[in-house]
């Protein structure tokens, strides 16, 4: 059994043609004709990759100007979600504030009601024995406990409408999150204009490629859309 | 003791101004920003300042600095009660002066303790 490193290694791939034309060189000439015709064929990969990524964002950005001209997303959509991401902020509010003037408004009406309560059961006291200022005084110790209940829960209310001024500001931050995006994309659309309205910048250099090459290059990004 | 609240959110300026009055404080005024602060706290009169971090125009913290570096302000006590509690916030605030830092959402004990505790390190101070 072979165990040698070499005996695991899968088979190595042949060399290109043109890379074994490049090592099998016996002069400069020859030499230089196989470098051109391997960098030729890399050259071929990376504008075919650049051509269909060229050919992918002129699309997407040809789909999003298309949906801004009929009054889409970023013409109408976002605005439109960040209105009514305003509105839900302004009910929110209004919400919180209506919970606020019930608390407010039943806050003074329990502390007078403690009062009222302490001031009876400090008279009651003085009447100890009599069964009607017991009973009285009993109540007054109940109504006392249960303004004082009253009193904390609507202190744990009040507290509680934080949650607008929590949730309103992230809404905020959604709202301006929204509104760069949608500059963002507006601006897009406007280079994405210009762009299409100037003729593209050639691909590769004139000097140092051969002509066959260019026209080549040429052709292969007319393709997709260059 | 009249008292600053200042908070860009009409409903929190509101809850603050309500928990305040509960623990007996009644003079209180409300401002929605530190830009709005500022001039009021110039004209003087004002004891105590509970401010917010996060709002437009003047920030809470640029408040609070604003403060310290005004001769006539440079000692009015500043509590701040925000949503804002990373470790670079906190400690900024702290460099600044401040004198109690409470973290949204709070509870009117919270509230309650604070101000105490602010109001006896000033007492000892003095």
């Amino acid at each position: 059994m072979d165990t040698t490193i070499g005996a695991l290694q899968p088979p190595a791939a042949p060399l290109p043609a043109e890379l074994r034309e490049l090592l099998g060189a016996s002069d400069a000439d020859s030499f230089e004709r196989a470098l051109d015709a391997l960098i030729r064929r890399r050259e071929h990969a990376l504008f075919h990759a650049l051509g269909k990524l060229a050919r992918e964002l002129h699309e997407a950005v040809k789909h999003l100007a298309s949906d801004v001209e009929s009054g889409g997303l970023a013409a109408q959509a976002l605005p439109e979600a960040r209105r009514r991401l305003g509105e839900a902020m302004n009910m929110s509010e209004q919400a919180a504030h209506a919970s606020l003037d019930v608390t407010e408004r039943l806050m003074p009406e329990a502390a007078r009601l403690e009062e009222a309560a302490s001031v009876l059961m400090v008279r009651c006291d003085g009447l100890a024995g009599d069964p009607l200022a017991d009973d009285a005084g009993a109540l007054a110790r109940q109504a006392a406990i249960f303004a004082d209940a009253c009193r904390e829960g609507l202190r744990e209310m009040t507290v509680a409408q934080s949650w607008q001024d929590l949730t309103g500001q992230r809404m905020q931050q959604i709202a301006a999150f929204m509104e760069r995006a949608e500059q963002v994309l507006l601006e897009l659309v406007r280079l994405a204009g210009t762009l299409a309205g100037t003729p593209p910048a050639p691909a590769v250099p004139a000097s140092g490629a051969t002509a066959s090459t260019q026209d080549q290059v040429d052709r292969l990004l007319a393709e997709f859309g260059f | 003791m009249k008292i600053l609240v200042v908070d860009d959110f009409s409903t929190m300026r509101r809850i603050i101004k309500n928990l305040l009055q509960e623990l007996g404080f009644s003079n209180i005024q409300e401002a929605d920003d530190g830009a709005t602060a500022l001039p009021m706290l110039k004209a003087g009169g004002f004891d105590f300042v509970v401010t917010d971090w996060n709002m437009p125009g003047m920030t809470g913290i640029a408040l609070l600095k604003a403060i310290r570096a005004e001769p006539s302000l440079k000692a009015l006590p500043v509590l701040m009660v925000t949503a804002e509690n990373t470790r670079e916030q906190i400690i900024e605030a702290a460099q600044n002066g401040v004198n109690g830092y409470i973290v949204k959402p709070f509870t009117a004990v919270t509230l309650k303790e604070k101000l105490e505790k602010i109001f006896e390190r000033l007492a000892t101070a003095s």
